[in-house]
């Protein structure tokens, strides 16, 4: 498994998708922080790390798909699937290495996104940051950014073409983050199914985190939609024909 | 031991591309699979392979069943028929790559021995990309034979290799099938024909004749002749010639026939047929070859 590992990183360094994702991930946050006037922390003369967050789970809808639609739907293109499956591995060996493969680049994100938010908070003199907020906040890129993932990775084994792929997970990764929201807020469902329909999608969870509660609830809620993901994910790998 | 093949049916869509498949191969040495396109060849490699399931049935090799993934696989090798290879990488880094996930002790020292079994040195250094179908099969025969498997299965090996490739290659193969058992698939009989001790001939997902190639068949003392009469003349007059074992009508007036002893079965089937008013219009030894075997 470490050896695949490392295999799909390397190939998401060489095909350049890993540091074009995470260039652009930062490109879109500078011209939306600094630059776009209706956005900017210059404009407002007020920098929050809520606008960057909000900003930044939408992002994670667009760029998630763009570090894994390559992954698999790539192996199964090119023929390459069937050297790795002459070899001493299996489905669960793939499928993880291919959703380890993408969290690293998510993490390096995440980490540089550390690294602008102790520069932000370094310039601005207002108490803007919030620690536990702040802390509450990257988890829940982190955990957001890797249910993307493994929904990306489910989506790429129904899909052989990548540009399908790529819309039907922004699609679906729109859904689970705020569509549920949006059906919650139809007036006319009684209130018990609008709450829990809410509380399907990850933008509810999400805004807990970022208030600096860590609600146990929501991390299992996360977790178990990523083993959801990916258990789909293997099921219909081993029933897929090479 | 040797590797057993037993009632193999794989489906696609409820479409059945093998159907209930069985044969053993006991002892080291080269079996060629042919068949028409779409006769399951492939997918039944594959299935030997471990790379699909099969629907029903069972492979062993050894003893060891193909369910048992990751141990089964470390014992076969597979080059695909389209040969895919992780172009981005260099030839010696794509093999190293394969030696770690085989768990090979002394990697850079098998790596070097098996790129010089395939004649691959002046590429080692080189980008998979960069190479040229005939560099590219020989690597995907040397990722094939990396890990020394029991059991190599090779799906068309010899696409794209010049006639001089084809002939090292065929050298390969042949010190490689002293130790390992070798199933190779091929659309070209002349290739079946100078490698392979036995042919397995898969048609419309049966194996329809599974047969040892050379004169294995044929007991060493016998001869196989080919006759060829001015009219047709009962099976039965040749039987009751001592020399002759065994004879069959194969055509208008031509039979094949199994012998004992040279000269009295010539003295005595030119008299027999000359008693019945027919002449001999040819009689020559019969060499069968592929094309003959699965006519």
């Amino acid at each position: 498994m470490k050896y695949l590992l490392i295999k799909d990183i390397k190939e998401l360094v060489i095909q350049m998708t890993g540091p074009v994702a995470v260039i652009t991930f930062f490109l879109i946050c500078t011209l939306f922080l600094w630059v776009f006037p209706d956005t900017s922390y210059l404009s407002y003369g007020y920098a929050s790390s809520e606008l960057f967050f909000e900003l930044a789970y939408y992002l994670l809808l667009f760029i998630i798909p763009i570090l894994t639609i390559g992954g698999l739907s790539h192996e199964f293109n090119s023929g390459n699937i069937e050297i790795i499956k002459s070899l001493p591995v299996n489905w669960i060996h793939v499928l993880l290495s291919k959703f380890l493969s993408s969290c690293i680049f998510l993490l390096i994100i995440i980490v540089m996104s550390v690294l602008v938010m102790l520069v932000l908070s370094e310039i601005t003199v207002n108490d803007a940051f919030d620690f536990y907020q702040t802390i509450g906040s990257f988890i829940g890129m982190l955990m957001i950014g890797a249910a993307f993932v493994a929904l990306s990775i489910l989506v790429s084994t129904f899909f052989s073409n990548s540009a399908i792929s790529f819309i039907v997970s922004i699609l679906i990764g729109f859904m689970f983050y705020s569509g549920f929201g949006f059906f919650a807020s139809i007036e006319v469902l009684p209130e018990v199914i609008r709450r829990s329909v809410e509380s399907w999608g990850l933008l509810y969870h999400a805004e807990y985190l970022s208030k600096g509660v860590l609600p146990l609830s929501s991390l299992i809620y996360m977790l178990s939609l990523i083993i959801v993901f990916l258990s789909l994910a293997h099921l219909k790998l081993v029933k897929k024909s090479i | 031991m040797g590797l057993t093949v037993r009632n193999i049916t794989k489906l696609y869509d409820d479409q059945v591309v093998l159907d209930n498949v069985s044969f053993d191969i006991e002892d080291n040495g080269v079996v060629g699979l042919i068949g028409k396109n779409g006769a399951g060849k492939t997918t039944l490699l594959k299935a030997i392979s471990g790379i699909h399931t099969a629907d029903s049935g069972e492979v062993q090799l050894d003893g060891l069943c193909s369910t048992n993934s990751s141990e089964y696989k470390q014992k076969v090798g597979y080059m695909s028929e389209k040969n895919p290879l992780f172009e981005h990488l260099y030839v010696k880094e794509y093999l190293e790559w394969l030696g770690r996930i085989h768990d090979l002790k002394a990697v850079g020292q098998r790596i070097n021995e098996v790129v010089e079994m395939t004649d691959l040195l002046t590429v080692a250094e080189k980008k998979i990309v960069q190479l040229s179908k005939g560099y590219r099969q020989r690597v995907g025969i040397a990722a094939s034979i990396l890990h020394d498997p029991r059991l190599l299965i090779l799906d068309e090996p010899v696409n794209g290799l010049d006639p001089e490739q084809i002939i090292a290659y065929r050298q390969l193969i042949k010190s490689l099938s002293r130790d390992k058992i070798i199933i190779l698939s091929s659309h070209l009989m002349q290739e079946i024909e100078a490698i392979c001790n036995r042919v397995i001939l898969l048609d419309d997902r049966i194996i329809s004749k599974d047969q040892k190639l050379g004169s294995s068949h044929v007991a060493s003392n016998q001869k196989k002749w080919i006759l060829k009469l001015n009219e047709s003349l009962s099976l039965d007059i040749f039987q009751s010639i001592d020399s002759i074992c065994h004879i069959t009508e194969k055509g208008e007036s031509t039979y094949i026939i199994e012998s004992k002893k040279e000269f009295n079965m010539l003295r005595d089937l030119n008299a027999r047929v000359f008693e019945n008013n027919r002449f001999i219009l040819g009689l020559k030894e019969y060499k069968e070859n592929l094309d003959q075997i699965f006519e």
